[in-house]
């Protein structure tokens, strides 16, 4: 009986030196899976939270950067054609993107777009460096929720 | 520039190749406008040293770095000898498979460029070796908007990414201008790697994070 038990002991000292070992082996891969998983869940969440939110207004004001004098439609223009070139005609009708004003004196512009296409038109914003082969550079300056500040903006030095 | 980002951050720009020195000075002047504190330079000695005196007025940090270009890993090995001491930031350009597994685990790189060249390279274990030496991949914007039409490219530029962000690797983006009109704001490097595909916490530490670690850790 004494030995029964002895046995008994000893073989579960010998599973848990076991699962131990194992665990102990395993733990960066548990870890990286389990971090994986977390980041799988909150990037999801935050997707289907980002989907959900109502589309709303973004005016961006930008400042364009030329030694040469740059026109509305030159800017609009070049506006429309980089955004086809990059997203294609179905990615252009899902995004949000009107020049609204563009002042030649300031060399400052608002552009209307929403929150969820406000990323995209940023980096838009970044990819035109030629207008009409004008060298140009056009800088995100704030983005605002109503036209009117957006206007505000425009004047201010 | 309005923003809150340049009020609380310190920005930095890690790759400029200016040509002369008037170039050099309005591209400072236009990042500090942008909100820059810290701006990396290549170009030749004396353009250099003068560009500091500039700097020095404005409270900029100008530090140096090199761009090495290697096919194979004896050239690489060749190239990088007596590198460290003279440049405070290593950019390694791998143009061949021997290169590349250089460039992960040398000690004397800091980052590894992603470009036309390079990029096929550039694959899963090359990214797992990186993230085992502690190795940051760069991104000359630069090289995008070159081949922002070229698919094959763009495509491999998110898988890339999409690898790195899931093993998570140190990942930075430079503009490797040469003029003011090839300057990127960092609103721009932010939007463009979330169009790439990167997260929103992902890209803002691309931007913010990583590069004033990769400096710190460069200066200490």
């Amino acid at each position: 009986m004494n030995y029964m038990i002895l046995l008994i002991i000893v073989g579960i000292a010998l599973w848990t030196m076991l699962l131990t070992l194992i665990i102990y082996k395993l733990k960066k891969k548990i870890e990286i899976l389990g971090k994986m998983l977390i980041r799988g869940v909150r990037r999801s969440y935050i997707k289907a939270l980002e989907a959900r939110k109502p589309r709303r207004k973004r005016y961006i004001v930008f400042e364009v950067i030329s030694n040469e004098i740059i026109t509305s439609s030159e800017l609009n223009h070049a506006l429309k054609e980089e955004a086809e070139k990059l997203l294609g005609i179905l990615g252009l009708s899902d995004i949000t993107l009107k020049l609204i004003d563009f002042d030649e004196k300031f060399k400052r512009g608002i552009i209307r777009t929403d929150n969820h296409s406000k990323y995209v038109v940023l980096a838009l914003l970044g990819l035109i460096r030629n207008i009409n082969d004008k060298k140009v550079l056009l800088i995100p300056l704030k983005t605002t929720g109503t036209l009117k500040k957006a206007r505000q903006l425009i004047r201010s030095t | 520039m309005g923003n809150k980002l340049n009020k609380t951050k310190t920005l930095c720009e890690l790759w400029i190749e200016p040509n002369t020195v008037d170039q050099g000075i309005n591209i400072i002047r236009l990042l500090i406008r942008m909100g820059y504190n810290i701006i990396c330079i290549e170009s030749s000695n004396d353009i250099f040293l003068e560009l500091k005196k500039q700097a020095e007025k404005q409270n900029i940090q100008l530090l140096k770095r090199i761009t090495v270009t290697s096919a194979t890993d004896s050239e690489g090995k060749n190239k990088l000898r007596g590198i460290r001491t003279k440049y405070h930031i290593v950019s390694f350009n791998p143009i061949g498979l021997s290169a590349a597994r250089l460039a992960a685990r040398d000690t004397r790189i800091d980052t590894i460029l992603f470009t036309l060249h390079s990029c096929t390279y550039i694959d899963k274990t090359q990214l797992r070796m990186m993230v085992k030496n502690n190795k940051t991949l760069e991104i000359p914007l630069k090289e995008v908007v070159n081949n922002i039409h070229n698919y094959k490219f763009i495509s491999k530029l998110k898988k890339t990414l999409k690898v790195a962000e899931k093993l998570d690797l140190n990942i930075v983006v430079s503009s490797a201008s040469e003029t003011v009109f090839e300057l990127w704001h960092p609103i721009h490097k932010i939007s463009i790697l979330r169009l790439l595909g990167l997260s929103k916490a992902k890209s803002l530490s691309t931007v913010i994070n990583i590069p004033y670690a990769l400096i710190s850790k460069v200066l200490k």
